[in-house]
């Protein structure tokens, strides 16, 4: 048993230590077995469920509004200080997103801190004739997430590029900038996660980072289609959730 | 394995003489000769396993000595878990309750 060496308690390696054995007793509390015997059982499947950990294959970015809706994509979105949101930015994200959340999705904590009382979107058209506002872009949105599973994930994205608006109408409406009604969250190609830091117990409990929002949005995913489409790590959220029950 | 329920008053021992252990990155394989199994613990439960190997120890006292030794709170190692470890540790033999009189 390793215990603490003298005038260590501050290296790196002890805290990760340390820190690796508190997530540890977390899941013992949540019912992850401390003991195991070298033998084939469904205990120790059990075990490999709950601390599976997955890679992302490519950096993943995630827009949120302040109802709560996320675009998931990985083309860049700028923010000029002094300026905001470039809004050319934003709309070419939201065209081009892979995956798409609908409004009530995304935890509060989440949510940008400040929220327009009405959000200047060049996207919005107040004509009928085909276009495609955003109580439209919601309501099939959220028709998308509770149709059957399509067989691949890219579906979502193709709806999402599909959905895009195709006439080229210039509205009043059109700042290059927005100040606020957005946050968006980067998760870098190759980082590991692993679902399980953010178990409390039995309890999921996504802190207030990027990688708690992606787990947040991969529990949604799940719910909606399970096991299957091409969301990375999918596999693994629904391992946990399965041992969850 | 203790007979019926584990009651708050019995005391843990353990006879070292009788498994082996190496441990990799904080995780512990114990052979046990008596059975003839392997287990493998995690840092919580050779812990326990240690410590009443020293001598009989109750669940508190284990609750107790284990938060000085690894540095956590009592929030963090509650004794609920240290019970939850003692009756998987006394299913495989490795820990025997002490009644005490």
């Amino acid at each position: 048993m390793t215990e603490r060496p003298e005038n260590s308690e501050d290296t790196p390696e002890h805290l990760k230590r340390l820190s690796d054995r508190r997530q540890l007793l977390k899941l013992g509390a949540g019912g992850l077995p401390m003991v195991l015997t070298l033998k084939a059982s469904a205990q120790q499947v059990v075990i490999s469920q709950l601390q599976c950990a997955f890679v992302l294959p490519s950096r993943v970015r995630i827009l949120v509004d302040c109802d709560g809706r996320a675009w998931v994509g990985t083309r860049r979105v700028r923010y000029v200080n002094g300026k905001g949101w470039k809004v050319s930015d934003i709309v070419r994200f939201k065209d081009r997103a892979n995956y798409v959340f609908p409004a009530g999705t995304v935890p509060n904590d989440f949510r940008p801190s400040a929220c327009p009382e009405e959000i200047c979107d060049p996207d919005d058209d107040d004509d009928d004739d085909n276009s495609y506002n955003s109580s439209n872009q919601i309501s099939e949105l959220d028709a998308l997430l509770n149709a059957p599973m399509p067989s691949n994930a890219a579906e979502i994205a193709s709806f999402a590029v599909n959905s895009s608006r195709s006439d080229d109408d210039d509205d009043d409406c059109d700042p290059d900038y927005q100040d606020n009604g957005y946050a968006l969250y980067t998760v870098n190609k190759n980082t590991e996660i692993t679902p399980a830091d953010y178990l409390n117990g039995s309890n999921w409990d996504p802190s207030s980072d990027a990688k708690g929002l992606y787990i947040a949005l991969s529990l949604t995913y799940a719910n909606s289609y399970g096991n299957q489409g091409n969301w990375p790590g999918i596999s693994c959220i629904v391992s946990i959730l399965n041992y969850l029950g | 394995m203790a007979a019926g329920p584990l009651k708050e008053t019995f005391h843990w021992k353990s006879d070292a003489s009788l498994w082996l252990s190496e441990e990799f990155d904080d995780t512990f394989l114990v052979f046990f000769r008596p059975s003839g199994e392997t287990h493998f613990l995690n840092f919580l439960s050779f812990g326990v396993l240690s410590k009443c190997s020293e001598q009989p120890h109750s669940k508190e006292k284990l609750a107790s000595a284990l938060r000085d030794l690894f540095d956590l709170s009592e929030t963090e190692l509650p004794e609920s878990l240290i019970a939850t470890v003692i009756e998987q540790l006394d299913e495989t033999g490795l820990l025997t309750p002490v009644v005490q009189s």
